[in-house]
């Protein structure tokens, strides 16, 4: 208690000098040395740190920082991926979904059947419907389906 | 933040990305302040030195702990004068052979010289008295002439509390000297 009120007493006042007691205790303790060789200190220091600063000073390729992840990524990517074929396996085809039945009955309803529109795309550049469409690629259900009633119907 | 310590910060940043030219400059920049307090902690040369060494390469291994919007030199010291109150507690001192043994000036009387020794030796003991933090202030502010500011910059502490403990010391070291004053008053 009273060394804190003496602390703040002598918050502003620096102390001054007095040459007696630095006289005495410069004679008991002594003067710093004299002869310090700073350059061996500080090249003593650097010797020191290099070996510790090393490992810090390598840059770091991107690879390196996507390892700590990759424990975590790589099992969450293959569960999406094992999750998307799943659902693409479970999913039924577009032709046998009734949804899509509904769609194309409702769509020759309006007389602006889909598959004249495709039928019309592939046109020769006569204007001319063409009487059959090999497509791109085998097994187009879609495509071969839409050539063919095209075809039917002219 | 002063603007050294704003240097200080910036040097310590480039040290975390292993800039060893940045070491060096923090160890320029405060390596005599360092040896001083050590020297005084440990009273010899040599420990002063290993203890200077020691306390960057604690200071570099706890680098990234360091908060640079503080100043680092009150970190530092810390980090110095707790490793150097450690050594003195846990090594034999050399200290004594760094300490002038009846460095008697020539010519001066068997009378005085005896007068002088012990004055020396009360000094010493008295200081070794007084509260280890304490020994290092009074002994930077009275034989090497720091400000209580840059000890205060130093330690990490208060200004006013540099200023109490300089007072306290004097107190304490004046009345362990009164006797033999007296005695040389007397006769």
């Amino acid at each position: 208690m009273s060394n804190e009120r003496d602390r703040s007493e002598f918050s502003d006042i620096e102390p001054a000098p007095d040459p007696a007691l630095r006289a005495a205790l410069e004679d008991a303790l002594g003067r710093q040395p004299a002869t310090v060789d700073w350059g061996a200190m500080e090249q003593r220091a650097r010797t020191a740190a290099i070996f510790r600063l090393r490992p810090r000073a390598r840059a770091t390729p991107w690879w390196e920082q996507v390892t700590p992840w990759a424990s975590r990524l790589l099992p969450v990517g293959a569960v999406a991926a094992a999750a998307a074929l799943a659902l693409a396996m479970a999913t039924p085809r577009a032709g046998t979904e009734p949804g899509l039945a509904n769609a194309t009955s409702s769509a020759n309803v309006d007389a602006s059947d889909s598959r004249d529109a495709i039928a019309d795309a592939v046109a020769e550049p006569n204007g001319e419907p063409v009487s059959s469409v090999s497509g791109p690629v085998d097994d187009d259900w879609f495509w071969d389906a839409t050539a063919s009633a095209h075809a039917a119907e002219h | 933040m002063t603007a050294d310590d704003a240097i200080d910060a910036a040097l310590v940043e480039r040290v975390r990305s292993g800039d060893v030219t940045a070491y060096d400059a923090l160890v320029r920049r405060h390596l005599r302040r360092a040896h001083a307090v050590a020297f005084r902690l440990l009273g010899h040369r040599e420990d002063a030195e290993d203890l200077v060494q020691d306390a960057f390469v604690q200071a570099l291994d706890k680098i990234d702990s360091f908060d640079t919007s503080r100043p680092f030199a009150p970190w530092f010291f810390r980090i110095l004068t707790n490793r150097g109150l450690n050594a003195r507690q846990s090594r034999a001192l050399r200290a004594v052979s760094e300490i002038p043994e009846d460095s008697a000036s020539h010519g001066e009387s068997p009378e005085a010289s005896a007068e002088r020794g012990e004055l020396r030796s009360r000094l010493r003991e008295a200081v070794a008295a007084l509260p280890e933090r304490q020994q290092v202030i009074v002994q930077l502010f009275e034989i090497d002439g720091w400000t209580s500011s840059e000890i205060a910059a130093a330690l990490g502490i208060a200004d006013g509390t540099v200023r109490w403990h300089v007072h306290e010391a004097r107190r304490i070291l004046r009345d362990a000297l009164a006797p033999l004053r007296r005695q040389e008053q007397s006769s």
